[in-house]
């Protein structure tokens, strides 16, 4: 009852080969195309979630978040959504700039009004130091504040419109030694020029 | 006299007390200090009403500026009041003249007619000898400066005797015909040195200025100090008027007028060579 | 055309001639502003003269001192004194004056000064500088170890000469006034 005969069972064997075959084909460009898309989704979830972590301040210092945020954008993602979440993300970032660039300032500005009441109590000091030593001692805590000892001091001793005049200019070191010896201190401070270093480098002040 | 000295001084206290008012220490000092011509400068400004009772300067464009009433307060009290030399008449009409509604005077610095007489000490053959500098303030180009325009030795005068302006000299000559004799006369003259001068022309005075700059360039005069200073003043038409410092205690001190006199234009020429002693 | 340029040229040098003038002018408020850094440099210089007057002054402050005050000053500048009884003045170099003040190592030595001062015009003098004179009244009193006292008031006509001068500091061009003393007069005063 089992005669098959080898050719019959050879093609049948074919067969089956062959139409296995092309059932296994068409499945795998499915497969791929479907792959695809769900790569694609991903990157759309992942770039929704650096952008939204961006808008929700998860943490992120600014350069990170400037990071994420051209990451995102190098991907390429044509998605309105996104595209409108990146305008969003740019904006938060350049509000949170101007933020920080406000509150540099601001902390200058206090520091540098902090330098000017130091060195106003400095020259107070001097002026009224009990002895030569103390003032001494004064003077060179001073001259810390400053660049180097030789930072050009200049007194106004008149304005009027443009017109400002000076007395002869003078070096800080000189005029803290003057302020010792004079033991007066009547001169205030006008303007003060910083390196750098955050040092003084110009000191310009204005008689009484 | 006696008695007007004592009207001003009020005056002058007044003066001095407006401004001595804030001062606790020395009143009585500063009142005298405040009260003093201070500078020839102070003078001028007091003279001309440029200066309020405070010591405050008037500028050409404040409202007090030259001011009649200020002046007459001021000018009274700008004389050597310790001098009997200067009548309160002569004193007034001078007064008078320079405060006039019409035709008001006043004195300027660079308003030229005026000298300064310093009194000066030189060594001169090892000896101290006063010589007297008269200057002048002289206009440049830029600004200006006090020059030297005459001086009076003692002993350069009395080298010279006076020009010869006798009409008649029969003494001191050299012949009309010693041009003849190839003047081998002229030896005469130098034996006689003190004469010499009879020989010069007749309009000829001596350069004293040129002999002072000669003799210390050659050594012969060594300047030592300055000694005293006064100025004489011929800037208001018709009349002189000479300034002098006066160190003292009291309110009538500083630069004040020591003399005042009336003069025409003949007694001016006068009166510059009385004080250049020529 | 050559018009044109003629009166731009004119207009130019104006422009030019008026900016020098106005530096150069001084007007009275600028002259207010010029006396008083001179009456300064004048009470820094009472202020030096007592330092080095003191005793307590190490020798190394005051010779430190010394030059300060020497910078307020031109260079030769004279002292030239004159007393009471004696009219002739007596000429001290500012130095020596300063050193024999020094030597002298009063004890104490207070300088009272009258509120009391006077200030001339400003002149011009043939190099372009300013000079003026500026009078005060000081009240010296120095006391020794063994207590002596000595006192003077004088009168003290000191010249000033100002200078208008411009130099750069951090690329700018400053305009400044350089106020520097020089001869002084002193007169023994009866008050």
């Amino acid at each position: 009852m089992w005669h098959i005969n080898k050719k019959t069972f050879i093609l049948v064997l074919i067969s089956l080969f062959i139409g296995a075959g092309i059932t296994g084909c068409k499945s795998k460009k499915k497969l791929a195309r479907e792959q695809a898309a769900m790569e694609y989704q991903n990157k759309v979830e992942t770039a929704k979630k650096n952008l939204k972590s961006i808008m929700e301040d998860n943490g992120f210092t600014l350069r990170e978040k400037e990071r994420i945020l051209q990451d995102t954008k190098d991907m390429n993602l044509n998605e309105p959504e996104i595209l409108s979440m990146i305008r969003e993300a740019e904006e938060k970032i350049k509000l949170e700039k101007a933020e920080i660039r406000a509150k540099e300032e601001k902390k200058a500005a206090k520091e540098e009004k902090g330098t000017k009441e130091t060195l106003e109590m400095y020259f107070n000091d001097i002026a009224a130091a009990p002895s030569v030593d103390m003032a001494n001692r004064k003077a060179n805590q001073a001259l810390d504040l400053f660049s180097s000892p030789q930072v050009p001091v200049l007194i106004i001793i008149s304005r009027s419109g443009n017109l400002v005049d000076y007395d002869r200019p003078t070096t800080i070191a000189r005029y803290l030694n003057y302020l010792k010896d004079q033991k007066k201190n009547l001169n205030r401070i006008d303007n003060i020029q910083y390196d750098e270093n955050g040092k003084i480098s110009e000191l310009e002040l204005i008689k009484n | 006299m006696k008695l007007h000295f004592f009207l001003l001084l009020p005056v002058c206290i007044a003066m001095a007390d407006l401004h001595a008012q804030s001062i606790g220490e020395g009143i009585e000092d500063e009142r005298a200090l405040y009260a003093e011509t201070k500078q020839v400068n102070q003078f001028l400004r007091r003279f001309n009403g440029e200066e309020n009772v405070q010591g405050e300067r008037y500028y050409p464009e404040d409202r007090q500026y030259h001011n009649r009433r200020l002046r007459k307060k001021y000018l009274p009290i700008l004389f050597n009041l310790e001098n009997d030399i200067l009548t309160q008449e002569l004193k007034e009409e001078f007064i008078d003249l320079v405060t006039d509604r019409k035709d008001p005077k006043y004195l300027a610095f660079h308003g030229g007619d005026w000298i300064a007489e310093l009194k000066t000490l030189f060594t001169h053959k090892g000896q101290d000898k006063e010589m007297t500098l008269f200057l002048k303030l002289q206009e440049e180009k830029v600004g200006s400066k006090w020059i030297i325009d005459h001086i009076y030795f003692e002993p350069f005068t009395r080298a010279f005797n006076p020009p010869d302006t006798n009409i008649f000299n029969d003494k001191e000559f050299l012949h009309p015909l010693s041009h003849e004799v190839g003047f081998m006369n002229i030896f005469r003259l130098f034996n006689k040195p003190d004469s010499l001068e009879y020989y010069a022309a007749k309009n000829y005075t001596p350069d004293y200025l040129t002999l002072f700059l000669y003799e210390i360039k050659k050594g012969n005069l060594k300047f030592k100090t300055v000694a005293g200073l006064k100025f004489h003043f011929f800037q208001i038409d018709d009349w002189y008027f000479e300034l002098s410092y006066f160190n003292r205690s009291g309110y009538n001190t500083g630069w004040l007028i020591s003399n005042l006199m009336k003069i025409g234009p003949e007694d001016k020429k006068i009166l510059m060579k009385y004080i250049y002693h020529e | 055309m050559k018009r044109i340029s003629y009166i731009l040229m004119l207009f130019i040098g104006f422009g030019l001639t008026q900016t020098l003038s106005a530096q150069d002018e001084i007007t009275p408020e600028r002259k207010r502003a010029i006396d008083s850094l001179a009456m300064e440099k004048i009470r820094d210089l009472g202020k030096y003269i007592s330092i080095i007057g003191s005793k307590e002054t190490p020798f190394s402050e005051a010779k430190r001192v010394i030059d300060r005050t020497l910078e307020l000053f031109v260079d030769d500048a004279q002292m030239g004194v004159s007393s009471l009884s004696r009219e002739e003045i007596k000429y001290y170099p500012v130095r020596e004056y300063l050193e024999r003040l020094m030597l002298l190592n009063y004890d104490n030595v207070t300088i009272q000064w009258f509120n009391i001062q006077y200030i001339s015009d400003l002149e011009l003098q043939p190099d372009g500088k300013y000079v003026g004179v500026i009078t005060i009244y000081q009240r010296f009193e120095g006391t020794s170890d063994d207590g002596l006292v000595y006192k003077d008031t004088t009168k003290k006509d000191i010249t000033v000469y100002v200078e208008r001068k411009e130099t750069q500091i951090g690329g700018k061009l400053i305009g400044f006034w350089d106020v520097l003393l020089g001869d002084v007069r002193v007169i023994e005063t009866m008050k």
